[in-house]
Order: C-alpha cells, then structure tokens, then sequence
C-alpha cells in the first residue's frame, strides 16, 4: 500500500505515530503562511443543552477476507476538486477495475451517467462529494459509498444501499493532537448546526479525557454562528471550526478567523488553505486513508458483507499542520473592547 | 456724553478748567486695552464661528459616517430575525436600544415588508407600519451588495435619518468548504433573506448637547476675557506708569529747566524715551547757550555786544557802588573806516573790524571786557582801574592800532582810532550815561584830530548835547510807542509844467516847548539807539495811513516815503510794505520809496533783492541825495531806479558854480538816457528853478517849489519862458 500520508511537524509526526499504528514516511508539509489577525469582538456566551456523546459504533472487525481482485467500481465526483481527486488518485492504487464520473461535466448529465453505471457491470458506487453522494444514492442500483460529505444526516445519504466514510477524522484524535501541539488548551468552543449530536457526544468525551472543557453552542445560520461566537470568543482559548458549510459564509469565516487572532485564541480547522486566513491549526483526512477505508468497504461488498458496513466508517489517519506564527506565540495586543455607545 | 460730563464737572466749584480738560482726553490704557480686548473678542468671535460652523459642517459629516457604523451592529441588531428560540432577544434589543439615545426606532420586518416588531425609546410612538413595495424591491436589491442598506434623511432636519437594511444569511455551498480556496474572489454561497431591519437615528439631542457644550465653553471663554480686561486693565496701568513718571520731569524740561533729572527706566522703551529726552535736554541746553552766545555777542567779531556790554556797565556801576572802588570805560571808534569800507568793500570792511577785535583784545588785561558796540564802534570797561592805568592803557591801544596795518587788494590801511575816556566813581551815573560821556570824549578827540584819547570832562555844552542825545532816545521811544511823530507832506513839481507830481513824506517830532523837529535833531540819536528801523516802519504805516486818508479827495495823490538803511536790515521789508497798503487800500503805484546813494552802493545785492520785491508791488524807486557818495552808474542801472534825486548840496550853489551845473548836466543826460526821471533838492528861488530845467532836470522839490505841510497841497510853480516854449513846441502840431 503506497503511503500518501504527509507527515508535518515533529509533535504531529510523534501523534501520529502514537495514535496510529502505521508507519509513514514524512515529508515536510507546507508551511502556512500566516493569516492576517483577526478582530477581537467580544461575545456573550448563550446557554446551550449539553447533549450526551453517544458512543460511537464500534468497530466490527471484518473477517480475514483472501485478497482477491476488486470488482468494477465506478467513482462519481461531484467536481474536480483537489480533495476529491487525492482520493480518486489513492483509489487508482487500490482498484483495477473502475470508471471514472465527473457530475460537473456538463456534457454528461448526472443521470446519464448513472445509466451508464447502473448499465454496467458495476459492483459499487464510490460517491465522492454530497452532489455525488446525492446523486448515487437516487439513481445508482448498486451499493453506494460515499465520501467527503460532512452533513451527510441531512441529505438522507445512510440507507440501506448507501453507507459513508467519515468526512473528518475522529473528534479524539483531533483533541489529542491538539493538546500535543499546545497543552495549556483547556477552554475550547464549538458551534455546529443541527444533527451532530453524536458528533458533539463524541468531542465531549475526548475532552473530558484532556482536561479539556468545551463550550458547545448550535447554530442555524452564519449570523447566528458569529452572534454566538461573539459571546463565546471572551471564554475560550481555543476554537474548533467544524466544516459545517451551512452555518458559515466566507465573510463569517473572515470575521472568526481574525477575531480569534487578535484575541490569541487558536482555531482548529479541518482545511489547511484555512490557515492562510488565519486558522491555527489544521486536522485534515489523509486521502490514502479514505481510500483504503473506502477499498474495505468494497470488499465487505464484494464478499456480500455489505450489511456488516456501518453506517459511517471512521477514519484513522490525520494529517496536522499548524501556522508558524501561532507556534511563534507572537504577542499581538487584543483589539480594544467596542464600547456599548455612540459608534465612533 | 463726554462734553457733557465735563459741562457739568466744569461748573462744581474747585475744579479748575484743566482738570476737566484731563478727563475729556483718551486714556492710553484704556485705548490699549480696547485694542486688545476688540481683537481678542474678534479672534474669539471667529473662533467660535469657526467652531460653531465647523462643528456644524463635521457633525453632519460625521451623521451619515455613524449612521453607516450602525449598518456594522445589523449582526446585533439584526439577531431577532435569525436567532431561534431566543425569547431574551427582544430583552436584550430593548436594552441595546435604551443605552443609544440617538437610536429613535428599530423596525424589524418579514421578508414580504410586514412589520413584525419594533423597539421604540419614545414610548408613544405609533405602531410601525409595513415597507412600501418600493423600499421592499428597493431594500431587496441591495442584498449581498457592497452597499447593503438604505439610508434615508429626514426632510426638514438632517440630524434625522433612517437606515432601512435587508437581513440576509450566507452559507457555504455543499462541497464549497472542501477544497476551500480563500483566494477565491467570489465564492459560490447561498444567500437567504431573513427579513429587514430599520433604524432610526434622532441626533437632535446629541447635537443640541453638542451645541449646549459650544456654549457653555464660549461663556467660558468670554468670562475668561473679561477678567483678562479686568487683570490687563491693572497690568497695564502699572506697565504704563513709567510713561506717568515722565511727565513731571518733561513739564519741568517745557518750563525751561534744563537740569531736570529723569529717573533710570526699567523698560527698554521707556529707557529710550528717557534717554531722547535727556539727549533733547541736553541739546536744548547746549542751543540755550549757543543762543546766549549769539544774544551775548557780536557775531563778527565773537565780542560781547551792545546788550551784553550794557549789561556788564550796569553789574560794574552796582559793584562800585558797593565797593567805592573806581574803573575806566572806553568809548573807541575807528577812524576812517569808512574810506575803507567804500574803497574795498563791505567784506573788507569786515575783515578790518575783526583785526581791530582781536587787537584790542591783546591791547588789553584779561578782566578788562571788551565789546563791539556796532559798526566800527568798540567799548572796553577796565573794572578797577584808577585814571593813570587808564591813561596807560588808553596810549597803550592807541599805539598798537596806530602800528595796525592792514592790507586789502594791494592797498595799505593803518586804521587809527579816537577813544573817550571816561571814569566811572560812585552811584552817580547810570550806564546809558556813562556810554553818553565815553562818546562825547571820543568825539572830542575825533574834533582835536582824530587818532587819540581824550578823557571826558565837565564842559557843559558837551554833557548836555550828549544828555539831549540820551534825552532823544527816550522822546523817540516815546513818540514810536505813542505816536507822537508826525508827517509833512512837501511837493515836489514838474520844472517844465510847474504840476505837482508827487508829495516827499517828511517826519517831524514834537519837541518839549511844542515845536516840530526835523530829522537832522533826532536821527543820529534813533540810529545810534537802535530805534531807526521802527521809525522807518512808523513811517510807512503811518504814510500808508495818510494816502488814504487824502486820496478820496485828491485821487491823483502820489506819496514819495523815505527808506533808512535800517529799513533795509529787516528782509521783510517788503511784507510789511505789502501789508500796510493792503489795510489801507494804497496802490503801489501811488507810492516812490526813496533810498540813499549810500545804501545802494554799500550793499548793492542786499538792496537789489529787496527794491525787486518792493518793485513787485508796484512802487517806484528813487534814489536820493545822489551825488555825495562814491556811486558809479553801473550800480544805478542794475539797481533800475525810477528817480534820480541829486543832493541839495549841487542846487545850493548852482548860480554861482559852473561845476555844479556841468554835474548836474551830466546826471541828467546819463539819467534820462538809463530811463530815469531827474528831481533836483533844494530849490530856494526862480532863478535856480529855470537853470535846472535848462540843464534838463525835469522835477524841483524845495522851498521855492513848496514847503512842507502837514496836508498833500497841489500848488503850481512858475514856468520859465523857456519850458513854456519846450511846452508850446510840443503841444503845436
């Protein structure tokens, strides 16, 4: 198996050893350039109702399954996205059979090219993106395993032909490599839309194991996220920004991220063109991770298994880079609060 | 206000006309410090206008730039229409509201306009009504934009205004957050209206605090100035008192004090006044003493003059007086100065006097006091001299004169002098009749053959001529001040028609028994005495006078006044001419002014300027007693007289002298052809009258002609055959 994990730092080289039990060679990733600092904006913490972390579903361990050639898979991608095309580029290494179908091609109408699949004799349906996932999980006739798809809840992507793996890596292994990468964290906030409660169970337990205290707040839209922030940013040390594209906007992300940086509070981020806006650190999937989880799954198909598939696959490999500033500590002086008067 | 302030200062008793005086004049301080307290006010005007206006204009800038600050709270402000499940949102907005007076109302809308709430701070406002369809479509459109509000002013006040802005979310698209590209200028996201937000703003308060500061802090500043009037008033009274310091010292420098002391300045200013002052003090005292130098003494010679030698007479008498001692005054007087001054010049005659000067300085001891008493007169008082020692120095300054030779254009002069002496004992005498005695001595060694001494003596005849020459000068005195002169008038007729032509003003005075005294009693006196200078403006007043008095009746009169060589001195002769025929109405062209031979020649340019603003006047010149000096007729016709008078000394013999009558022959030839009309003096008879009009004189003045008289009479002489038949030749065809 061709290792296309990227190691970063030495403290995210050594996490990543001890947590995962594979071997990796490293090269060193790219270096971040630092963000521009963000506005400090102060922020009333609401009050939210403290969910319990459901367990996650523990892993059924497949039996041993005699390597024998994948069947045809075809892999949709919603578009050409860079993240999507590392896990096509991972998946070529471990299939032989397979087609390749971009639904941002306009010359072939996702329909279309379900035909053809459904057509063919394809075995599985490997769905990168939600508008790929989307689409598989209408019109393919075949198992459908998606990817890179983090509101995958809200789109009805789990049925009973349908099964995904996860759009980040596990919430512990984000903590723990936090706490590695700066141990004085211990306040850290969260705001996340709807239908992650599993999720936010999940990150609660690994921070109650780091000492770590989390401020977990839902949000409905990019206003309300920013609204809660402001209320949150005064409490916290640390900040997780979940990839939920529904509560935020570009211009949010802006405003969080340069507010966290006048405010020396470090943000988690699970994109690393983030940091370049000013996050602190980024947990980021390892394409050849997703791919492998991805090749099990069709294997599981392929011995008929596909009902010992969970739900939602977790992944294993992490990916940590981190902005050199942040780890500079510069000392950049808090924004003034704004006054409640007359704006100046 | 002020006259009537000083009306009624003016009448309480114990002020005097000066005080109220003083207190209708400016005060300085007060003028300073209106000064200083006008441009501080300007300057304080145009502040707070500057201020007031300025203010104005960058509140109003800075309304619509706090109006749009607002804009940046719509997260806060906008929370009711996104945030879920938030019953406290409409707590918390009342209280954000409440804190922000200039906040008037804030709407919220539903996306289709309807209004669903709104936060009021006037507790009465009416209920807010839904968006029209235009600002609906209107506030819908800026959605997203990079101007996402509205902003509205009110109509009539523009401290009033309303943002009326659209509450929109974004998110993400699906897959946008994998492979997120910050770079990328336009993500793709999804926008969703959530409804709409008004403000609005009331800065009313805000500015009319504002406003109500501006105020507080103008009556501050004009309570500050006018304490600094107030503190500068006393300041600069005390600034200003050094200038209050000076005035008794420069009342004491006007009243004539020049030893007056001013007090060391503190101030440069002052100091440099102070210092102008003693410098003006300082040159008032030096002038003071150059004008006593010249008052004091003569200017040629550096002598003491007449006054000042009187002076020192007088001081000598009082001392002797006291002291019973004796002293010697000499009289002296240069013999035959006047050949030198005619033969050489008025210069010439200068420069001898100043030789004589300094001689006789060095003739005599340093206490002696010598003076020049005018012209070539010289006095020297010998303080305590008895009568050898003044008989040693009288021999003495005769000697040295008698040895002064003195050169002028190649020519020799040995200018000797003739001294009165005379001694000066006890209280008896005062100085003008010791002066009397000195010049009767001297006159007496000028009578024994000039180039002596001779000490005064007791012979009556000479005592009294020289008491009736002081007794002169009083009576002239006299007659000048009282008017006691009085004027003839004798003709003077045309030889060829016996008409009179002009009247000769003579002066008389009034003797003691009440006669008429001719000029020849009184005149030596009033030139020696100084007073012929006010005859002679005694006379032209008074002549003046006299024409218009007796040319209503006789318009033909023609007034011939005499002009001394006094007259001449004063180089504003001709203004009081001007004046007095002015008053009285004279035309100069009815007026002759007569001069002597002698003048003309002793001062020609002197007296060609002043005959050429006489002449301006319309007057005509003559020129009498012509014939006794040394006259050359070049100086007669640059002088362009009028009138050729000949000398009463060439009529007198005429009959008899053949000489005469060449003489007066030629003047009357070399006369008529200069222009000049003849007058011969002196006429006594017929005989003479008919040879002067054949030796072609054309006027006669004397007895025979007529005497004087105290009226102008026009009475006719005879014609000789001869002039009658002159005259029939001329008259036939």
């Amino acid at each position: 198996m061709q290792c296309g994990a990227r190691s970063t730092s030495k403290l995210a080289h050594l996490a990543m050893f001890a947590l995962l039990m594979t071997a990796g060679c490293a090269t060193p990733p790219p270096q971040p350039e630092p963000a521009e600092p963000p506005p400090v904006e102060v922020v009333v913490e609401p009050t939210i109702p403290i969910i319990e972390p459901t367990p996650p579903p523990p892993i059924v361990e497949a039996p041993p399954v005699t390597v024998t050639p994948l069947p045809a898979i075809a892999i949709v991608l919603s578009s050409r996205n860079p993240d999507y095309e590392d896990v096509v580029f991972e998946l070529e290494n471990h299939l032989e059979n397979y087609s390749i179908y971009d639904l941002s091609d306009k010359s072939q109408p996702p329909a279309a090219a379900f035909r053809l699949i459904n057509d063919s004799d394809t075995v599985a349906v490997v769905a990168i993106g939600l508008i790929a996932a989307t689409s598989a999980v209408q019109m393919a006739n075949v198992p459908v395993i998606f990817s890179q798809v983090f509101n995958y809840q809200d789109h009805g992507l789990i049925t009973e032909s349908s099964r995904g793996v996860a759009a980040i890596v596990p919430v512990a292994a984000q903590i723990a490599a936090w706490k590695d990468i700066d141990p004085n964290v211990s306040e850290i906030g969260i705001i996340i839309g709807e239908g992650h409660e599993d999720l936010v169970a999940e990150a609660e337990l690994a921070a109650e194991q780091h000492a770590i205290s989390l401020k977990i707040r839902t949000a409905h839209s990019d206003q309300e996220t920013l609204y809660l922030y402001k209320r949150m940013i005064q409490d916290i040390d640390g900040f997780w920004l979940f990839p939920d594209n529904r509560i935020l906007s570009t211009r949010i992300l802006n405003e969080i991220l340069q507010s966290a940086r006048h405010r020396n509070v470090a943000v988690l981020v699970s994109n690393e063109s983030m940091l370049a806006m000013g996050a602190t650190i980024s947990i980021s999937s390892v394409p050849s991770d997703i791919a492998e989880k991805i090749t099990e799954i069709i294997r599981l198909i392929q011995a008929n298994r596909f009902a010992d598939v969970p739900s939602l696959t977790p992944l294993s490999d992490i990916r940590v880079e981190t902005n050199e500033a942040f780890l500079q500590k510069p000392v950049v002086a808090a924004e003034p609060e704004i006054s409640e008067g007359t704006p100046q | 206000m002020r006259a009537a302030i000083a009306a009624i200062l003016g009448r309480l008793p114990g002020l005097s006309r000066l005080k109220v005086e003083r207190r209708s004049k400016r005060v300085l301080v007060h003028e300073i410090l209106s000064i200083q307290i006008f441009s501080a006010a300007l300057v304080g005007a145009l502040a707070i206008a500057t201020l007031y206006w300025g203010g104005q204009w960058v509140l109003q800038d800075n309304y619509d730039r706090w109006a749009l600050q607002w804009t940046e709270e719509l997260n806060e402000l906008g929370s009711p229409l996104y945030l879920n499940e938030d019953s406290d949102a409409r707590v918390r907005l009342e209280s954000y509201v409440e804190r922000y007076s200039e906040i008037d109302r804030v709407v919220y809308y539903a996306t289709n306009g309807s209004a669903l709430f709104s936060v009021d701070n006037d507790a009465a406002a009416p209920p807010a009504a839904g968006l029209s369809d235009t600002l609906l479509r209107d506030a819908t459109a800026v959605v997203g934009s990079r101007q996402p509000y509205l902003l509205s002013h009110a109509d009539l006040d523009p401290r009033q205004f309303e943002i009326l802005a659209p509450v929109w979310t974004e998110s993400i698209v699906d897959d946008g957050l994998f492979g997120f590209d910050p770079s990328n200028a336009e993500p793709e996201a999804k926008t969703e209206l959530v409804g709409f937000i008004s403000i609005k703003l009331d800065f009313i308060i805000f500015h009319d605090r504002l406003l109500a500061n501006i105020k507080t802090a103008v009556m501050i500043l004009l309570t500050l100035l006018f304490a600094f009037a107030l503190f500068g008033h006393r300041a600069l009274r005390n600034a200003l008192k050094s200038f209050s310091q000076l005035e008794q010292p420069i009342r004491e420098l006007a009243k004539g004090n020049l030893e007056v002391e001013f007090k060391p300045a503190e101030h440069r200013e002052i100091s440099d006044i102070v210092e102008a002052l003693e410098t003006t003090a300082t040159a008032l005292s030096e002038r003071d003493a150059e004008l006593l130098e010249l008052a004091n003494h003569d200017s040629l010679t550096g002598l003491f003059n007449r006054r000042r030698f009187m002076e020192e007479l007088q001081n000598a008498v009082t001392e002797l007086a006291q002291n019973g001692q004796s002293a010697a005054l000499f009289f002296i007087d240069l013999d035959q100065f006047k050949y030198v001054n005619d033969a050489c010049g008025h210069p010439a005659g200068d420069r001898l006097i100043r030789k004589v000067a300094d001689e006789l300085v060095r003739s005599v001891d340093e206490d002696a006091i010598v003076a020049r008493f005018g012209g070539d007169e010289f006095a020297v008082l010998f303080p305590n001299a008895d009568r050898e020692l003044a008989r040693s120095n009288a021999e003495l300054v005769v000697a040295n004169m008698r040895s002064m030779a003195h050169i002028e254009d190649d020519q020799v002069f040995h200018p000797h002098c003739s001294i009165g002496v005379t001694m000066m004992r006890g209280a008896h005498l005062n100085h003008d009749e010791l002066i009397a005695q000195a010049d009767i001595a001297c006159r007496e060694a000028k009578l024994a053959g000039r180039n002596r001494f001779h000490f005064f003596n007791d012979a009556e005849s000479f005592e009294n001529e020289m008491l009736a020459d002081v007794g002169w000068m009083n009576r002239l005195r006299t007659a000048i001040d009282e008017d006691k002169f009085e004027l003839l008038f004798q003709p003077i007729n045309r030889i060829d028609t016996g008409d009179t032509t002009h009247h000769e003003v003579l002066i008389r005075v009034q003797s003691e028994d009440g006669k008429l005294v001719s000029p020849e009693a009184f005149l030596p006196s009033a030139v020696r005495f100084g007073l012929m200078s006010e005859i002679d403006l005694w006379v032209i007043r008074h002549a003046a006078r006299a024409y218009a008095q007796h040319s209503e009746n006789q318009p033909q009169l023609k007034l011939s006044i005499n002009l001394s060589a006094n007259a001449f001195e004063n180089e504003d002769l001709h203004v009081f001419v001007k004046e007095a025929f002015a008053e009285n109405d004279v035309p100069g062209e009815h007026i002759i002014l007569e001069i002597t031979e002698s003048l003309a020649i002793r001062r020609p340019i002197h007296v060609e300027r002043q005959v050429a603003e006489l002449r301006k006047l319309g007057c005509e010149i003559a020129l009498d007693d012509f014939g006794t000096g040394y006259s050359s007729f070049s100086y007669l016709q640059r002088l362009h007289f009028d009138y050729i008078k000949i000398d009463g000394a060439f009529v007198q013999d005429l009959l008899k002298n053949p000489v005469d009558q060449k003489m007066i022959k030629l003047i009357a030839e070399v006369g008529h052809e200069a222009g000049m009309q003849i007058i011969a003096e002196y006429v006594q008879d017929a005989e003479s009258l008919a040879l002067l009009g054949k030796l072609g004189v054309d006027m006669a003045q004397g007895f025979f002609v007529g005497r004087p008289s105290t009226v102008p009479r026009f009475a006719s002489t005879p014609i000789s055959l001869d002039s009658r038949r002159k005259r029939q030749a001329f008259k036939s065809p």
